[in-house]
């Protein structure tokens, strides 16, 4: 998860990621999520952030792993009966995390597998549908978004990460 | 050096000024070989007088300034003089430098403050305590001259202030100035990385000449707003962005302001703390006491560090663990699938051309069976075409990485590892929490008993001191806040520019403007390009020089093999594996003075170098250490050091010689002096320069 790259052949990563659509997306019909996604990365305006000075890519795996790991996906809001898929994610600096790559990927397998019910000859056909794994992967973060968005609100000055923590926590205790 | 041109002073007259009263003259060495001139002097005898002197004289400033009125004469003229100066007396004070070149004189430059008294008593309204003038009726006049010598070889008096400047800029650019008149305490700077990288940045800009590049890009930037801003009154749109790009930038002046003004508070009240702390220093008790709160402070400053570098080690963990921990078991499904579908030949085998390759390397290569394989059997070639098959394919090939990396994540996010690891940072910053707390009682305590020593002034400098730190905390805390504030006005003004300049491109305007930004952009965009590629060059050239310096001379330089000074003028000495070498304070100093001497060496001309208190606020080895540096280095330079006695001529009980032990046996001082006491013929007291005797 880390922004640094680690020791994998890149180049294999960007030739997988030759045929994903250019843009991964978030739900730009609700209001929250948009702010999130607009103040929480970059230059943050939330100094204590989990996600100061990290890429927009990071929150949306985190929000995945959240959706996935709770089971639970949504679609995109309507709102006058159109979607608002905000596609302002880029693809391109998947390539230097090849872990994040994977993650969707897995995250895809598993669930057109035990969600979608497909065989396994049909399962190997994702990798020449990687606007499918996308679609399932959008859907999990935009459901684990609001888990995110909900541990980031529990922040206070002497424990920024509380909400985190508390997670971590119980996912250890789960285990 | 031996190419450039040789600057030097040889002789320097004072008359009146400061506590010399009466003319005063020094003269200095010109030679090549014995090139040291020292001048000693107990605290508080002059020397850094006599060094402010100079600088005076060269520039017609002071070396730092006390009041922002010029009208003032910054206590240069004797004070005794002015003390009894009659309504409508007139009293002067001067300072003449003899310059010289690698052929005799080339200048004397003369600088005169005359003062001319309007009131009866001016006498009370002199301020003993920092030995300077409150505005009293007492006018100052300044004149300088100089002697030089005209374009047909004639001797010309001038005495227009301007071409005066220009010539002494020439040789002595002021803001060149830390090269040649250099005070010793900026060395201390070099133990804190920040100080040391701001007194670097500051000195690259300087010999840079980077505040012109700097100018041109600010202009540059003026220009584009304005006409932005005149094309945005045409267009309702653009004029409300331009109108809150406005609003942003006179916030940020604001913030600016209060900044600057909480600044000048800050110090002050650092000023009165820093008195506060002297005057219980002076008392026995207080002493002690205080010097028990110095190291627990310390030692406060470390758990308050290692607690912050704890907390950013939990941000990291919990960044990169609690997505892994999340997808763990997911990753273990799609583990599973792809098990499956290798083991229904939908997949190839997980091998890694690596192992392949190992493979093929070896030779021969023996069966489980016992049967020894040669390179020239068909097995070979089969292990070839199977890693052939692999390279080709592209989806083999992904998934083989890929599950090679969901074996890792899986491995790493084992949550017992993880727990391991989250106890043990849990654990970190509870402890360093609770030592920080007893050490902030300890310190309460402390500062508590100093409250109940009695003083002789009858003084509660407990109290102050309790009083003024809350309010230099409470300050600190009000300026990070102001601080954090105009970062995000920052970002703030940056994204409204951004909209304001993508609505302006859209926009149908005349394309008369729409060119002069252009070429204004490309204007400020070449500037800041050459601007990085100047500052590269030079900080390259200085990191070169400093290298040289630092290596020759370094305490212990044989642990060393390079100086590096980064991007952002951090500079560190490193070993040959690059891993930066924490210094000594003896080092530390070294390398500041390796500082200087490299970007001297970077310069046209081989200047005099004048140190003031070059062994500031350091003792024992680290002394000796330096000494040593000092009587090796600055061949051919003309170098004058201000010393202290104690310094110069004896030892401390840390185990530090006498510097005259290292620089008299280098046979480089050409003479000594010291500054005295004495009383003039008439009564006065004041001080002297005489050469120092070496029996006394």
């Amino acid at each position: 998860m880390s922004d640094t790259p680690k020791k994998f052949d890149i180049k294999d990563t960007k030739r997988i990621l030759l045929g994903w659509p250019p843009k991964i997306a978030y739900d730009g019909n609700v209001d929250e999520v948009v702010a999130f996604y607009s103040k929480a990365s970059g230059q943050t305006q939330d100094r204590t952030s989990l996600f100061k000075g990290k890429k927009l890519t990071s929150i949306f795996i985190y929000a995945m792993c959240l959706g996935k790991n709770a089971g639970l996906f949504s679609d995109y809001d309507k709102k006058d009966g159109k979607i608002d898929r905000r596609a302002t994610i880029d693809v391109e600096y998947f390539a230097s995390q090849p872990e994040y790559v994977w993650m969707m990927i897995a995250t895809a397998f598993d669930h057109a597998k035990n969600v979608d019910d497909m065989k396994s000859d049909e399962l190997l056909e994702l990798f020449d549908n990687p606007a499918k794994i996308v679609e399932i992967c959008e859907k999990y973060a935009n459901y684990g978004i609001h888990q995110l968005m909900k541990m980031n609100n529990q922040a206070s000055v002497g424990d920024p990460y509380r909400g985190y923590d508390e997670k971590l926590s119980d996912l250890l205790d789960e285990s | 050096m031996s190419n450039k041109e040789r600057i030097l002073i040889k002789n320097i007259t004072i008359k009146n000024c400061g506590n010399f009263y009466g003319e005063h003259n020094i003269e200095l060495s010109d030679s090549l070989d014995k090139n040291f001139t020292i001048i000693i002097g107990t605290s508080g005898m002059g020397k850094s007088t006599i060094f402010k002197l100079i600088y005076w004289c060269l520039f017609g400033s002071h070396y730092d300034p006390k009041t922002e009125v010029d009208s003032t004469d910054e206590g240069i003229i004797n004070s005794t003089l002015l003390k009894n100066l009659g309504n409508g007396e007139k009293t002067s004070a001067s300072v003449t430098l003899d310059i010289h070149d690698q052929d005799g004189e080339k200048y004397v430059l003369s600088r005169t403050l005359t003062a001319t008294s309007h009131r009866e008593t001016n006498s009370k309204k002199f301020d003993e305590l920092n030995n300077s003038r409150i505005n009293s009726g007492i006018q100052i006049i300044s004149e300088s001259k100089m002697r030089m010598t005209g374009e047909e070889g004639q001797q010309v008096n001038e005495k227009d202030t301007r071409l005066i400047k220009n010539a002494i800029s020439k040789l002595f650019p002021e803001n060149l100035s830390d090269f040649f008149l250099f005070d010793g305490e900026k060395l201390v700077q070099f133990r804190t990385k920040s100080e040391a990288a701001e007194l670097i940045k500051d000195g690259i800009e300087k010999i840079s000449g980077l505040p012109i590049v700097d100018n041109l890009i600010k202009n540059s930037k003026n220009t584009r707003d304005a006409i932005i801003s005149h094309i945005a009154d045409k267009d309702s749109d653009s004029s409300v962005l331009a109108k809150l790009l406005q609003d942003t930038k006179e916030e940020m002046e604001k913030i600016n302001n209060t900044l600057n003004d909480k600044d000048v508070e800050l110090t002050k009240k650092q000023l009165e703390y820093d008195g506060v702390v002297k005057k219980i220093q002076s008392n026995k008790t207080g002493k002690d006491i205080h010097s028990q709160i110095i190291v627990l402070d310390k030692t406060k400053k470390n758990l308050t560090t290692k607690i912050t570098k704890t907390e950013s080690k939990m941000k990291d963990f919990l960044f990169d663990n609690l997505p892994e921990l999340l997808i763990r078991d997911t990753l273990e499904k799609s583990e599973e699938i792809f098990a499956k579908l290798e083991d229904e030949d939908k997949i190839p085998p997980s091998i890694s051309r690596g192992a392949i390759d190992k493979i093929l390397a070896s030779d021969p290569l023996r069966c489980i069976c016992g049967r020894d394989f040669q390179k020239d059997d068909g097995s070979w070639k089969k292990l070839d075409e199977i890693k052939q098959i692999i390279i080709d394919d592209d989806i083999s090939q992904g998934i083989t990485q890929g599950r090679g990396l969901i074996s890792q994540i899986l491995d790493r996010s084992m949550p017992k590892k993880i727990n391991e690891i989250y106890l043990e940072l849990v654990e970190d910053g509870r402890s360093s929490r609770e030592e920080k707390e007893k050490i902030l009682s300890d310190l309460d305590d402390l500062n508590e008993e100093i409250k109940s020593i009695e003083f002789e002034d009858d003084e509660d400098y407990g109290q102050q001191k309790k009083t003024l730190w809350g309010d230099i905390s409470l300050l600190t805390a009000v300026i990070a806040g102001w601080k954090e504030d105009l970062e995000d006005l920052e970002i703030e003004r940056k994204a409204r520019e951004f909209k304001l300049n993508t609505r302006i491109e859209h926009e149908k305007v005349d394309i008369t403007e729409r060119n002069k930004i252009s070429i204004i952009k490309a204007v400020q965009k070449f500037a800041s390009e050459k601007r990085s590629e100047i500052v590269d060059e030079l900080r390259n050239k200085t990191e070169e020089a400093t290298n040289r310096y630092f290596l020759e001379s370094a305490p212990e330089k044989e642990i060393f093999d390079h100086v590096k000074i980064s991007s952002k003028y951090d500079i560190t000495a490193c070993d040959a594996d690059d891993y930066v070498k924490e210094l000594s304070k003896g080092q530390s100093h070294v390398l500041g003075l390796s500082y200087v001497s490299g970007c001297r060496q970077i310069t046209n001309t081989n200047t005099f170098l004048f140190i003031d208190s070059p062994l500031h606020n350091i003792s024992g080895d680290s002394r000796n250490e330096i000494s040593q540096v000092l009587s090796k280095n600055l061949p051919g330079v003309q170098v004058v050091l201000f010393v202290t006695d104690s310094e110069y001529l004896q030892g401390d009980e840390r185990g530090a010689k006498p510097v005259r032990t290292y620089l008299n046996p280098t046979n480089k001082v050409w003479k000594e002096y010291q500054i005295v006491k004495t009383t003039a013929n008439d009564g006065v007291k004041g001080k002297t320069v005489e050469e120092f005797k070496r029996d006394v």
